[in-house]
């Protein structure tokens, strides 16, 4: 009888021991998802962004570089895509009854010029966070993206901070 | 002892003076706002003496609203803002006209929104960028009521420039070639707007979307833009800071990343226009009553910075 008792409550520390370990990861993740996401669309970044990606360090290389590689996701791609048509429509609308604000410009045309920025910020700011976190690893993803066809605003970014890790 | 005659008389009598009793204990002093553009609910913010000088930023919406007995007292902050779609922001302070009577009424009168001027340079993109910015911008403002309404000066197109990076800390490159004019907010689209972004031990700089200058401030720099880039840099040179939750969200104008920003605050509205060091009052566009109201300071003077409406 002792000894089930014994054995039950030590399976209940076990149990709470994994379930503890199960779900540390999990929120790790959450957190470091976050901070990337801060970082590479922070519009003047001057809340420490750029210092909580060099404080989480190493860990944060690999995901920079995936970053820089391929952009923002494709879900990012149309949440941002659905947003900007948003807030297209709402100017337009907008300016039915205020001459003063017009719209010069298509929905399309106003979609693919803001996208293009949002994609261009996001990978300048990939590799600039390679390069905060430096070492050899980051040096080496970021050798590798200045020979891929990516734009020429973050090709510049990735030549300029290649050169300041030199 | 009374006919049946007197007796209706007598009744009718008591009638009229039951209901003129009801009616002066319901009545209240009233604020009348006046010459308003637009049909919009306005939101007023009501400071004062009731029966303590305890009336702290009470909100109400109309346009003839009864707010009590008001009482004047001259140790108590007494004053009114008034917020409205097609309006510009008014704030009357101090009010001395409540009385100890509760039939005072204030009236306040409203006045068109207040025209910004804003000078642009386009070194980079297209000149249609700006349009439809400041017309964005323009949408957030007056749909927030606060108060404002930016005027595009004809854009200079420099195009032609070799300048193709602009920062705060190095201003005077852009400057010599365009200089800038005084009094009045200059917008300056660049192909590149970098800031000093501190990483670890190092100082590096970074591409951002735009920036105010604070060292300058009527500067603004806009690069790799978002929809909401310059109404969010307008909004730092009329004062305001970055907002965070959990008191804000990211739909909130001054929130720091590239999301979809729509929303000011009663508290942004007020500080935007009230603010001693405001581009409006700085520049001499606003006459009226200022004040400093950093956006974490709240006493009787200077709402919670979250103030907002509350659902009708």
């Amino acid at each position: 009888m002792e000894s089930n008792v014994i054995a039950a409550m030590l399976l209940l520390i076990l149990g709470t021991g994994s379930m503890g370990c199960a779900q540390s990861p999990q929120p790790r993740i959450l957190r470091n998802d976050a901070v990337l996401e801060a970082w590479l669309t922070c519009e003047e970044c001057t809340n420490g962004e750029l210092e909580t990606i060099v404080r989480a360090g190493q860990s944060m290389v690999s995901p920079l570089a995936e970053a820089l590689r391929a952009g923002p996701t494709q879900d990012t791609l149309d949440g941002t895509r659905r947003r900007l048509t948003g807030a297209y429509q709402s100017m337009v609308e907008y300016a039915k009854t205020h001459p003063d604000a017009p719209v010069p410009m298509s929905e399309r045309e106003y979609v693919d010029r803001h996208l293009e920025n949002f994609i261009v910020m996001y990978q300048s700011h990939a590799a600039t966070g390679l390069g905060a976190i430096g070492g050899a690893a980051a040096k080496d993803e970021l050798t590798k993206a200045s020979a891929l066809p990516l734009r020429q605003p973050v090709l510049t970014v990735v030549r300029e901070t290649l050169q300041r890790l030199q | 002892m009374f006919s049946r005659r007197q007796r209706r008389a007598l009744l009718i009598g008591l009638l009229v003076v039951l209901i003129a009793l009801i009616w002066y204990l319901r009545t209240e002093d009233r604020i009348v706002l006046a010459s308003q553009t637009g049909s919009d609910l306005p939101v007023i913010l009501l400071d004062g003496f009731r029966s303590a000088c305890d009336v702290d930023d009470e909100m109400h919406r109309g346009t003839n609203v009864g707010v009590g007995n008001m009482v004047r007292d001259d140790n108590c902050l007494s004053e009114i803002a008034v917020f409205a779609q097609e309006n510009a922001m008014n704030l009357t302070t101090p009010v001395v006209t409540w009385t100890t009577s509760s039939t005072d009424v204030v009236t306040v009168s409203e006045a068109a929104l207040l025209r910004v001027p804003v000078k642009v340079w386009t070194l980079s993109g297209i000149a249609n960028d700006a349009v439809v910015h400041v017309s964005k911008t323009n949408e957030i403002y007056n749909k927030m009521r606060a108060g404002l309404l930016f005027e595009r000066d004809q854009t200079v197109d420099a195009t032609q420039t070799t300048i193709t990076v602009a920062s705060c800390e190095n201003l005077t490159p852009l400057e010599m070639a365009y200089p800038p004019v005084p009094q009045k907010l200059n917008v300056y689209y660049v192909p590149r707007v970098t800031a000093p972004v501190t990483g670890g031990t190092a100082t590096m700089t970074t591409n951002v979307n735009g920036r105010w200058c604070a060292n300058d401030p009527n500067i603004i720099l806009i690069g790799s833009f978002a929809p909401e880039t310059l109404a969010h840099e307008l909004g730092h040179s009329l004062t305001l800071d970055h907002v965070a939750g959990p008191a804000f969200d990211s739909t909130n104008l001054m929130w720091p990343l590239s999301t979809t920003r729509t929303g000011l605050s009663i508290g942004q509205a007020l500080r935007i226009n009230a603010n001693q060091q405001s581009a409006i009052n700085r520049n001499g566009i606003r006459a009226g009553a200022t004040r400093t109201c950093p956006d974490t300071q709240t006493d009787a003077r200077c709402p919670a910075l979250a103030t907002g409406i509350p659902p009708l």
